[in-house]
């Protein structure tokens, strides 16, 4: 039986020491292949190991590679664990579905281990209630989630893709009707539209994130100019959710603090400096990386010793610590924000810009916004890459029914967020809009 | 009454000799079955009752593939058509399509006569009452003359007959089409248990030629070379008392004498013309109870629903090459005849027109699709298979479509041999087929492009490399038609395996071919000669679009898992713990027989689904212990 390879994250969300990625099909081992270091792990052993993607090491991670039909679903299956937290496993789920798995849906695993003979006949009725709350559980989940102005403008998307293809298929179906032809500027520009909209839904998913899994902040500076007691004046400031997750080969520490009602992501960073020692040098690229990811970086420098005016770029705040040792007359950046990680002095000005950053990043419009979650996105990208290579088609001036190919499917996938369309709906559309009749 | 049973017995009993009935009383005959073909009038056989034209988008396709799977329909198009065009021409492959405006009465008479000539088929003219049946099977048919035929298997291809009411105003008289007589077999299928619906119709009045003035109208000419239906066009001759055949093929291209249609347009003034009858519209009177096609709405409903809309097109088509006759196609409404003959003389060129028949509209009973299976058999009543109207279809293409595979089928299964079905990346009528059995149809159906998802591989062009070889093995196809297209496989095998080795412009043929500036007749012509047209279109159709094509065929092959799941047909589904009731009841009524026909039910949700793949997968489903064949026994309908 051929089927598609599935995944999911099979830990449940929140904190945790570990979160493990699940895969089964039979994509899975290929899949493996093409994100993990080494590439062929030894089945049914713990393999340690990297993800990587795009050349760069993503987390230190254990692999378990199960043969079929020696596995839970009697599938090729890959257990991935990696570092604890919402956001790492979310990000290798994310790098798994680019790789061609579909984000398996609730009840997935279960009902093909089920299929597959894995399990008794005793369990099958609560295998089987599981798998009937599936499609109302899911429909709940994804209301939810889509509520507000989100899930309208998901349902304004899915109208204008519906009425692009109404009329591409009016103007295929009744060359005798008079219908403006559909193509050209105006057809291109229609669905042009719609790709813009979808990036827009896609880029409140960003936000939809930091609501969720919070500010990924990184602090960053020179050695000893008093990071880690920023840090922790930071955690002690309000009351900190603390949970901190040892390194195992990082040198990086991570906690999370709720400030003013937003939840922060705080990465203690090695010192970055140029360095001889192979194992500092580790540290120093993954702060480097840690960086690259923040959506907030505070530099730190140390006001009472001499210093270079750092390069700031995006996203960097410069923070001058050590205020309170600094002479007087002595002149500081004038964007820099002063305080005293060992006094506390200068920290609720420095809160308040972290909350404008965000807010001027991601929350500008005051929306409340729902979280477009890791399958809407997959399913948001996909429909905004068929709408694209519509658009070309038109742009070349290929035949209509090749875009509306590309359309359909678009409208196939968006159809997965909030309710498919088939043919009658179009048929609906189309004898709606125009006059159909000889 | 008299009571007579008639001395010689039949496997194949046609009912209604309409473009369904043909289809089926051929393929029933060609594939060895004694077949009667009853008619209520054999001087009414094979009638266009609504417009004179065959094909277009999606209907062009269906005859192509009717055609190719030894059907009718397509030779006796080009043999009687009076303007030939290709819709479409400037779009892709997918989506042209052949129309013809025939000559309806050559139509007719040549159809007839080629009925009359089959062997093995008898034609008769009779009014169908009921149906015999005995332990729910089909045994026959009674006429009003009292007169019994036997027969093992029934095929129902009544058209707008069964109970048809039609209006013309607010003034109502029964009868399937003006002037002719009406059915009341219907009665018979409900009393059978047959669910019952009714659906509603209409056709625009016809006017005579010499009372328009064409010169004031838009002409549309057909083209030349005319675009043919038929694989076999070239065999048309027309022999010397061959006088319903109008055309044939000569120096490679048909002959045709083609005449014009003309277009005008409706006005503000035909609008409030309209508009100040509309009580006296049986449709806006509440009269008219049945439900219309969407796509083909009277004149009444096109100036209400889009009354901003200043015009409507009209074409003006010719019913044949020796009458005056035009069908005034874009006017199809039941108002009143003094509204009817109002507003046509608001019309550009219509200022003086005379009424030849006025247009109507019908009502009529059908017979809820989804009580079939895929071979057009009844669920209820084994033998007996419906066909055409009265499974909701609109359409002569539709219909004779179903004609072929209720016709097959029948026969089919009297022979032993496996069912002959089409699936919906197959063909047109594979997608009708399924539609009609699975979802059913909330108006009168129609095809349209639009409805196959593999529209791109349903190309009017390939219906032979698609379908004959299917044909072929299901005894539809033999003959000529087959040893052509086994030559024509074998050149276009031939070809392909020489795709990379032939160059031009030292480039592979397969790669010069798939750029968008090449085309095959710009081809050296030592190349291009060596094989016929339509294989080098094929080919390069094949080439251009080769990514789309593997991408549905791709998608065949992942629909292919659910497709292919049979569901057996004793399937107790409130047995199936956990299915939901909807579920549980339109599942039950439509039976479907495969996993893919229960998804496409509508109200069937993908839990359901689950739940009954897993049924299914786990082996848990076994048939009942004790399988009671009396339990549904009526008794002979005597």
């Amino acid at each position: 039986m051929t089927q598609d390879t599935i995944a999911a994250v099979s830990t449940p969300p929140g904190e945790g020491a570990i979160a493990i990625i699940r895969l089964s099909g039979p994509e899975a081992g290929t899949i493996l292949r093409r994100i993990f270091q080494p590439k062929n792990p030894a089945p049914r052993r713990a393999t340690p190991g990297r993800i990587i993607e795009n050349g760069g090491t993503v987390d230190h991670v254990l692999v378990t590679k199960f043969q079929a039909p020696a596995s839970y679903t009697g599938e090729d299956m890959v257990e991935i664990g990696c570092h604890g937290g919402i956001l790492l496993a979310a990000q290798i789920l994310e790098i798994v579905l680019r790789q061609g798995a579909r984000a398996a849906g609730p009840g997935e695993f279960t009902e093909r281990a089920f299929l597959n003979g894995k399990l008794d006949l005793t369990q099958a009725e609560a295998v089987m209630d599981l798998i009937r709350a599936r499609t109302p559980l899911a429909l709940r989940a994804a209301a939810e989630q889509l509520q507000g102005r989100l899930g309208d403008e998901v349902s304004g998307v899915r109208a204008d893709i519906l009425e692009t293809v109404a009329h591409l298929e009016a103007w295929i179906d009744f060359p005798e009707e008079g219908i403006d032809p559909a193509t050209g500027e105006v057809l291109s520009g229609k669905i042009s539209s719609c790709v813009s909209r979808i990036e827009r839904l896609l880029s409140t998913a960003e936000s939809g994130r930091i609501l969720r899994e919070g500010v990924r902040v990184a602090i960053v500076g020179r050695p000893n100019v008093g990071k880690s007691s920023l840090l922790n004046r930071l955690l002690g400031m309000e009351r900190a959710i603390v949970s901190p997750i040892p390194g195992t080969t990082r040198d990086t520490i991570e906690e999370s603090a709720c400030l003013r009602g937003i939840l922060f992501r705080l990465t203690d960073t090695a010192g970055l400096r140029e360095t001889g020692d192979p194992i500092e040098r580790e540290g120093v690229d993954r702060a480097l990386r840690i960086i690259e990811q923040a959506d907030i970086v505070l530099h730190v420098f140390d006001a009472s010793a001499a210093f270079d005016e750092p390069e700031l770029r995006d996203r960097e705040l410069l923070v001058a610590n050590k205020c309170d040792l600094v002479p007087a007359g002595k002149s500081l950046p004038v964007h820099a924000t002063r305080i005293s990680a060992k006094s506390g002095g200068g920290f609720p000005e420095l809160v308040e810009r972290m909350v404008r950053e965000v807010s001027g990043q991601h929350l500008s419009s005051g929306q409340s916004l729902a979280a477009v979650n890791a399958r809407h996105k997959t399913l948001l990208e996909s429909a905004a890459e068929s709408l694209r290579a519509a658009e070309k088609l038109v742009r070349a001036g290929e035949p209509p029914e090749l875009p509306a190919v590309e359309l359909r499917a678009a409208l196939g996938s968006v159809g997965q967020i909030i309710g498919a369309a088939d043919t009658e709906e179009i048929l609906g559309e189309i004898f709606g809009r125009f006059c159909i009749g000889k | 009454m008299s009571d007579f049973e008639y001395p010689k017995p039949y496997d194949v009993v046609v009912i209604g000799a309409g473009h369904a009935g043909i289809e089926a009383a051929l393929a029933s005959a060609r594939l060895g079955c004694a077949t009667l073909l009853l008619t209520q009038n054999a001087d009414t056989i094979g009638q266009m009752s609504c417009n004179p034209a065959i094909g277009g988008l999606a209907k062009g396709h269906i005859v192509r593939e009717i055609d190719a799977l030894g059907g009718a329909m397509g030779l006796n198009t080009d043999a009687t058509g009076i303007q030939f065009r290709m819709l479409n021409a400037a779009k892709g492959p997918s989506v042209r399509a052949p129309r013809a405006q025939c000559d309806k009465k050559a139509y007719q008479f040549r159809i007839k006569a080629l009925l009359e000539a089959e062997p093995r088929l008898d034609l008769q003219q009779g009014n169908v009452t009921r149906l015999l049946v005995k332990n729910d099977a089909a045994l026959g048919i009674e006429t009003t003359l009292g007169v019994r035929f036997r027969a093992r298997s029934v095929i129902v291809t009544t058209g707008t007959f069964l109970r048809g009411l039609l209006h013309v105003g607010l003034k109502n008289q029964v009868g399937g089409r003006l002037g002719d007589t009406v059915s009341t077999f219907s009665d018979c299928l409900r009393d059978l248990g047959f669910e019952v619906g009714r659906f509603k119709t209409g056709t625009p009045c016809r006017l005579l030629a010499k009372s328009i003035d064409f010169s004031k109208c838009e002409i549309q000419p057909g083209e030349e070379p005319p675009p043919v239906f038929s694989y076999l066009a070239d065999t048309l001759r027309r022999g010397e008392d061959e006088i319903f055949t109008l055309n044939e093929w000569r120096n490679g291209t048909l002959h045709a004498r083609q005449i014009p249609c003309h277009i005008t347009f409706t006005n503000e003034r035909t609008h409030e013309i309209i508009r100040a009858n509309l009580d006296k519209s049986p449709l806006y009177a509440g009269v008219i109870e049945g439900v219309g096609p969407r796509y083909c709405p009277s004149i009444e409903d096109k100036v209400v629903k889009f009354a901003d809309k200043p015009k409507h097109q009209l074409f003006l088509e010719p019913e044949g090459r020796h009458t005056g006759e035009i069908y005034v196609n874009g006017v199809s409404t039941s108002l009143p005849f003094d509204v009817q003959y109002a507003f046509l003389r608001s019309v550009a060129g219509l200022e003086n027109a005379e009424i030849l028949r006025p247009g109507y509209a019908v009502e009529y009973d059908y017979c809820p699709p989804t009580q079939l299976h895929t071979t057009l058999e009844t669920k209820r009543i084994s033998g007996l298979y419906f066909a055409g109207q009265i499974n909701g279809t609109s359409g002569y293409e539709e219909a004779a479509a179903q004609g072929l595979v209720a016709g097959a089928n029948a026969a089919l299964k009297i022979l032993g041999r496996p069912v002959f079905t089409l699936a919906r990346h197959e063909a047109y009528i594979g997608v009708l087929l399924d539609d009609l059995v699975t979802r059913g149809t909330p108006e009168p159906y129609r095809m349209f492009t639009s409805r196959a998802e593999y529209r791109l591989l349903l190309r009017q062009d390939n219906a032979d490399l698609r379908l004959t070889g299917k044909g072929i093995s299901s005894g539809l196809v033999t003959g000529e038609r087959k040893s052509r297209f086994d030559q024509k496989l074998s050149k276009i095998t031939e070809l392909k395996s020489r795709l990379r080795e032939i160059k031009v412009d030292s480039l592979p043929l397969e790669r010069w071919l798939k750029r968008a500036e090449n085309s095959w007749p710009t081809l050296p012509q030592d190349i291009r000669s060596a094989y016929a047209p339509d294989i080098w279109d094929q080919l390069e159709t094949d080439l251009k679009y080769e990514g789309y094509i593997l991408r549905q065929q791709e998608q065949i092959a992942r629909s292919e898992r659910q497709e292919g799941k049979e569901i057996p047909a004793w399937v107790a589904y409130e047995s199936i713990k956990g299915l939901r009731t909807e579920a549980v009841q339109k599942l039950t009524k439509i039976r479907p027989e495969t996993l893919g026909q229960a998804a496409r039910i509508s109200g069937v949700t993908p839990a359901d689904m689950a739940l009954l793949g897993i049924w299914l997968a786990r082996g848990t489903a076994r048939p009942p212990t004790r399988v009671s064949s009396h339990k549904n026994e009526r008794p002979e309908h005597q």
